[in-house]
């Protein structure tokens, strides 16, 4: 079965931001609100994290890679929280 | 022998990297054969909707969650329990797919999921696998959870070269069956 994606879809404009700034030819067509990046991309974590730092302007931890995709986008979106 | 291993995973692999335009017809034409297979299977046992087809529903468990109660499309006979939402039918029409886009039904999804010739690689960034195939030239990525193989927690391609280099790097381990 589909995990669920109610997070997801309630954040989707930030995360297709998200996965516009993080993915080349890997764009996935279902994220469920448990995976993480790791989940939808196949890059080293090093490039994921700047990649981000690049989309975003913010830094992120190799910590933050594990979290959901929709905890990170929050993450992102306020990063000192 | 954990290099051995991967010598091992990169010799499968090999099938995949060394696929080139000028063959991947009669590659594309295996892999549509087999998947039209499932689909004929599959399809003669689908229901429009959960009302419609009771039984679609048999052999799963009947807690299911707030995002199963909303399925209008189930297979039976299809495995391992994997159920594909109405709405991610779909998003697999998207043109970011390429030459997937149309060319996976929900029902096939479903069967992709549980197809025993799929690789299939422990993401170990994770805890989760990713099961792997080709599927109209292009190598299509199901990943399920590390804690219940009949979820699945996203799906989209994968690139040949990330495949790789996870392996040598060490992030993915194929799971021999």
């Amino acid at each position: 079965m589909l995990s669920g994606d109610l997070e997801i879809q309630l954040r989707a404009a930030d995360v297709e931001h998200l996965l516009r700034g993080l993915l080349d030819d890997e764009f996935p067509v279902f994220v469920s609100d448990d995976a993480s990046v790791f989940d939808v991309s196949s890059l080293p974590a090093e490039e994921i994290v700047d990649r981000l730092a690049r989309a975003f302007g913010v830094a992120v931890s190799s910590d933050d890679l594990r979290l959901p995709i929709w905890k990170l986008v929050d993450r992102l979106r306020s990063p000192r929280q | 022998m954990a290099a051995k291993r991967k010598i091992s995973t990169l010799i499968t692999l090999l099938f995949f990297a060394l696929i080139s335009p000028s063959i991947a017809s009669a590659d594309l034409a295996q892999a549509k054969t087999r998947v039209m297979g499932f689909d004929l299977t599959a399809e003669t046992c689908i229901g429009g909707s959960t009302s419609l087809s009771p039984r679609t529903h048999q052999g799963f468990d009947h807690a299911y969650d707030k995002i199963a109660s909303s399925y209008v499309v189930a297979a039976r006979g299809a495995g391992p329990g994997f159920q594909v939402a109405e709405r991610v039918g779909a998003q697999l029409l998207d043109g970011r797919l390429g030459s997937l886009a149309g060319n996976i039904s929900p029902t096939r999804l479903q069967q992709l999921a549980s197809n025993p010739n799929a690789l299939r690689f422990l993401d170990n960034a994770t805890g989760n696998t990713n099961i792997v195939q080709l599927v109209e030239g292009r190598l299509l990525r199901i990943t399920t959870a590390g804690d219940d193989v009949s979820k699945i927690i996203s799906v989209g391609p994968i690139q040949r070269s990330g495949l790789f280099n996870g392996i040598l790097n060490g992030r993915f381990d194929l799971l021999f069956p």
